[in-house]
């Protein structure tokens, strides 16, 4: 006699996003929902930058220079009469490619090492983290105007110098993520089914570890955001005439009293665009850290 | 069970010792009078093909341990193993993986022992694709006929591991061992975590499997009651250290070792016209990083004699299958 | 008159919007010196039931109905200030976690000290050599030193023994324990259900609720036994009755169903399929769909409650009549 009684599972399925499921992520964390929306609609702003402006970047119109707000041009024009609310869309483009850019590299080079550190530990853990640890002692504005001054000013340097400074950040958190998914029963129980350790720590640790490196990304791409704009802004990041934001605020002072469109319209969006980093990153902490869930 | 010819002698540990360093911060290396937790201290033991072997202790004990390291999850201190002849430790890379192939794991907690990010097909599945076995069809007719065995049905491949209830995750948890037909299963309390109605079932089903299959079992617990149903042999661990072992009958008909009377008249019967007499003495066990010197239960002994104070016992034959680490059966 | 008597307590949660009870229609009665077994498996109501009495809940649950009374008094409803006099002093509690209940911060000994200064109003001098004495009396070793112990230095047993002291230096004449034992090693739950017995049952006359899985901890220290299945008490009566001859189908099932008493060697008699969750409790008898005697009226109607004997009641129908 075989006593085992069949039954099937109790509750419903996941199923894949719906407007039901997208309703159910606002209830749980408008913040997180508001923040998302509003990056989006960046980036989409951002990428098609060339279909939303109404004019190009580098287009001139001396007669209609230091203009105020108008029906032809929305939100005024600068010193050389570019028209402005091209120039922030296009500085949008710069902004979100710095800060999807530099934290990309961040995140893939700061996940693996802090990974591989905390799932081995011993000594491949302290070969690792030491050198983050000094590359961490380093301000990081220092470090970012250090390699641009020594490489060049470019996009791809910018984004790659801010990249290594997120580099230790990643890897301090991963790592300890790690530390605590390693000791879990199930990372224990596919051991001893055989599962080698890049499967380990590839199907087992990495996707239940990367909770708080998501939180962390997200804050940092504001961040990101900022660094940008301040490099711009003192004169090592995007040169002229491409339209970052920290640059059009640094070519805006001087007209500050005249033309203030100049220096508002392009600090409101990098206002807009740090908020929205870091109404995501707090939401993901409410939805994603599952310390923090029923507070 | 009494035929002791070699071939079906499955596994056999000799001195096996697993201490802890206490202290883990870089500066305690360099200190002489490191402090160590002797988590198991000193263990022998032979499991038989078919058998299931029951270890029994409370917490401290070590048998969780002791479990790891016969599945070499965990490197001795010392000691040795052989699993069909080949040694344990010794075993390279790919000799491991054969290993882990025929010697599976049943974990203890439900709740914490499935992937919560992997659906329960993958769980099941993961063992075949890890040993590339057979095509994706065939894996996934393996995985529905697991998903049978142990009493579930083909429906439940999609859900996640917090959609079911502890018994399923357990039964998911015995499919998922299963998947590479083993030879040994070392199940650390694999129903501790359940309820009693739930337990007889998941219980059944692996005695019904052990038959099936004929696997053989190392089985961790703290719940005679359990190992009175369940098992062929008992080895009793207190700190560390088997302080008896015996075919589960002769045990339970007469334990040896003080520790071991102490532990049955500490079980609360299910009878309630046998009530116990609360004749437990006080006192807990000593901490595995101190234990007392000579025998370890010299503190908590009602038959505590000089020599076990001083010098430590040693298992020894009381009867031909009865092992009793104690003085009071000290021949000489 | 009972010590403490419970009437048709029901208690809600919510769920998703919608209040779902937990515990339905409980009544139980309880005497002084007595100690009455609340046994079940897990979700099956009997830990909300020892909230619900105490009025612990969560901020998720109500209690939707029923009455609570202390000799003459009824608790439920009558106020955090009120109840703030009750608990600790008239109903004591323990958990399975005794750490819960101890501030890491504060050495034990100090703890224990503040607490009877509050309840029994006692000098500093007074209380330390009363918590010392109070020590002795739980079998903690070495009082002096341990006094100024802090919590993660002690054992779980040790932990529970504070607990213990705490909830007898008051004379209590009602404690809830809820699965006291459950996290401890059996020869240390041994130790602490003899304390229970003989501090508080044989020493003060307390009445103890005893909530508990165990079913071998029932058989041996409770006098009556309270069955509750999905939210319900099925069966209740005096301990060596029911054990002997357990009536409800589901008492029956699950004593067969502990391996110490199984009914043929190698086979466990078990329970076909799983509790049901809160919102798919079924109607009629809530055994119903797993009862091996089920009759099509057990899915239509609630089980009358039949009164077996003076001491024995079941809610089944196969005793009508």
């Amino acid at each position: 006699m075989t006593t085992v009684a069949k039954t099937t599972p109790n509750s419903q399925r996941r199923s894949y996003p719906s407007v039901q499921s997208l309703r159910a992520w606002f209830a749980a964390s408008p913040s997180a929902f508001v923040g998302g929306t509003l990056i989006i609609l960046l980036l989409i702003i951002a990428f098609s930058a060339p279909l939303f402006a109404p004019y190009t970047p580098e287009e001139m119109d001396f007669a209609a220079a230091l203009t105020g707000p108008s029906p032809t041009h929305w939100l005024g024009t600068d010193n050389f009469g570019r028209d402005v609310l091209t120039r922030v869309v296009f500085g949008y483009r710069i902004s979100m490619a710095v800060a999807l850019g530099s934290v990309g590299v961040g995140l893939i080079v700061g996940v693996t090492l802090g990974l591989l550190a905390g799932y081995f530990g011993g000594i491949i853990d302290n070969l690792i983290m030491r050198p983050m640890d000094v590359l961490m002692a380093f301000p990081a504005i220092v470090l970012v105007v250090a390699l641009t001054g020594f490489v060049g000013r470019n996009l791809s340097i910018m984004i790659l110098a801010i990249g290594i400074v997120y580099v230790p950040i990643f890897a301090r958190v991963m790592r300890g993520a790690t530390l605590e998914i390693v000791g879990q029963l199930y990372v224990e129980g596919a051991r001893a089914r055989g599962a080698s350790p890049l499967r380990l720590m590839l199907i087992h640790v990495l996707p239940n570890a990367i909770a708080p490196v998501l939180i962390q990304a997200s804050a940092l791409m504001g961040i990101a955001i900022l660094l940008e704009s301040g490099l711009s802004f003192i004169g090592l990041g995007t040169q002229p005439p491409d339209p970052s934001l920290g640059l059009m605020l640094s070519e805006g002072r001087q007209f500050m009293t005249d033309a203030p469109w100049m220096v508002i319209v392009p600090g409101v969006a990098i206002s807009i665009a740090v908020l929205g980093f870091n109404l995501l990153g707090n939401g993901l902490q409410d939805t994603l850290n599952p310390s923090r869930k029923g507070q | 069970m009494s035929s002791t010819t070699n071939n079906d002698l499955l596994l056999q540990a000799t001195g096996l010792k697993k201490y802890f360093p206490l202290e883990t911060d870089f500066l305690s290396n360099f200190r002489s009078d490191k402090a160590y937790v002797r988590a198991v201290d000193d263990v022998s033991l032979t499991v038989r093909k078919g058998q299931t072997l029951a270890v029994v202790g409370e917490s401290g004990s070590g048998k969780s341990t002791l479990g790891r390291l016969i599945l070499r999850l965990i490197e001795p201190t010392s000691g040795q193993a052989r699993f069909k002849g080949r040694d344990v430790f010794g075993m390279n890379r790919s000799e491991l993986r054969r290993f882990r192939r025929q010697a599976q794991v049943i974990q203890q907690d439900p709740y914490a022992s499935l992937n919560p990010r992997m659906r329960v097909g993958s769980i099941i599945q993961e063992p075949l694709n890890i040993y590339n076995e057979g095509t994706r069809a065939e894996r996934r007719r393996r995985v529905h006929e697991l998903l049978e065995q142990v009493g579930l049905t083909a429906s439940y491949v999609d859900a996640y591991p917090s959609e079911l209830s502890g018994g399923q995750r357990q039964r998911i948890g015995i499919a998922a061992a299963l998947a590479l037909s083993p030879e040994l299963i070392v199940a650390d309390e694999p129903t501790s975590a359940l309820d009693v109605s739930v337990q007889a079932q998941t219980l059944n089903l692996l005695s019904q499997l052990q038959k099936d299959y004929g696997l053989t079992y190392i089985f961790i617990t703290h719940d005679l009651g359990v190992v009175q149903h369940f098992s062929d042999r008992v080895a009793v661990m207190y700190l560390g250290k088997i302080v008896e072992e015996a075919p589960t009958e002769t045990l339970f008909e007469a334990p040896q070792h003080p520790y071991t009377q102490l532990l049955f008249s500490a079980i609360p019967a299910t009878d309630p016209s046998q009530r116990m007499d609360w004749n437990i003495p006080e006192g807990e066990p000593p901490s595995p990083v101190n234990p007392p010197t000579g025998c370890h239960f010299n503190p908590r002994c009602p038959h505590v004699m000089a020599v076990c104070k001083e010098q430590r016992p040693h298992l020894q034959h009381t009867a031909p299958h009865h092992q009793v680490s104690c003085y009071l059966y000290d021949e000489a | 008159m009972s010590l403490l008597s419970v009437r048709n307590l029901t208690t809600e949660f919510r769920v998703g919007g919608q209040w779902l009870a937990a515990v339905s229609n409980v009544s139980f009665d309880l005497q002084p010196g007595e100690i009455l077994g609340l046994v079940g498996e897990s979700g099956c109501g009997k830990s909300t039931t020892a909230y619900s009495l105490m009025e612990l809940l969560p901020s998720n649950a109500r209690v939707a109905n029923g009455e609570v009374w202390l000799r003459d008094t009824q608790l439920l409803g009558m106020g955090e200030s009120r109840w703030r006099d009750i608990r600790g002093t008239q109903l004591a509690m323990i958990f399975q976690d005794p750490m819960t209940a101890l501030d890491p911060v504060f050495t034990v000994g100090d703890q224990v000290m503040e607490t009877l200064r509050e309840h029994l109003g006692l000098s500093h001098k007074d209380a330390r050599a009363r918590t010392l004495a109070l020590f002795r009396q739980v079998g903690i070793p070495a009082p002096e030193q341990r006094f100024n112990a802090y919590p993660h230095q002690f054992s779980g047993g040790m932990s529970q023994r504070i607990a213990l002291a705490i909830a007898i230096s008051c004379h209590p004449h009602v404690l809830i324990a809820d699965e006291p034992t459950t996290a401890l090693d059996v020869t240390i739950q041994a130790q602490i259900l003899r304390l229970i017995r003989r501090l508080l049952v044989e020493g003060q006359g307390t009445g103890v609720l005893l909530i508990t899985h165990d079913l071998g901890v029932v058989a041996q220290v409770c006098d009556r036994v309270a069955v509750m299945y999905a939210g319900e008490i099925v069966e209740i009566g005096d301990v060596q009755s029911i054990f002997s001859d357990p009536r409800h189908p589901y008492t029956q099932a699950l004593l067969n169903s502990l391996p110490s008493r199984q009914v043929e060697p190698g086979q466990l008699a078990n329970i076909q399929g799983y509790v049901p969750g809160l919102a798919s409790r079924p109607s009629g008898c809530r055994f119903n769909p797993r009862c091996a005697h089920a009759k099509p009226i057990c899915s239509k109607q609630p089980p009358p409650r039949i009164q077996l004997s003076p001491e024995r009641e079941v809610a089944c129908v196969l005793y009508n009549e």
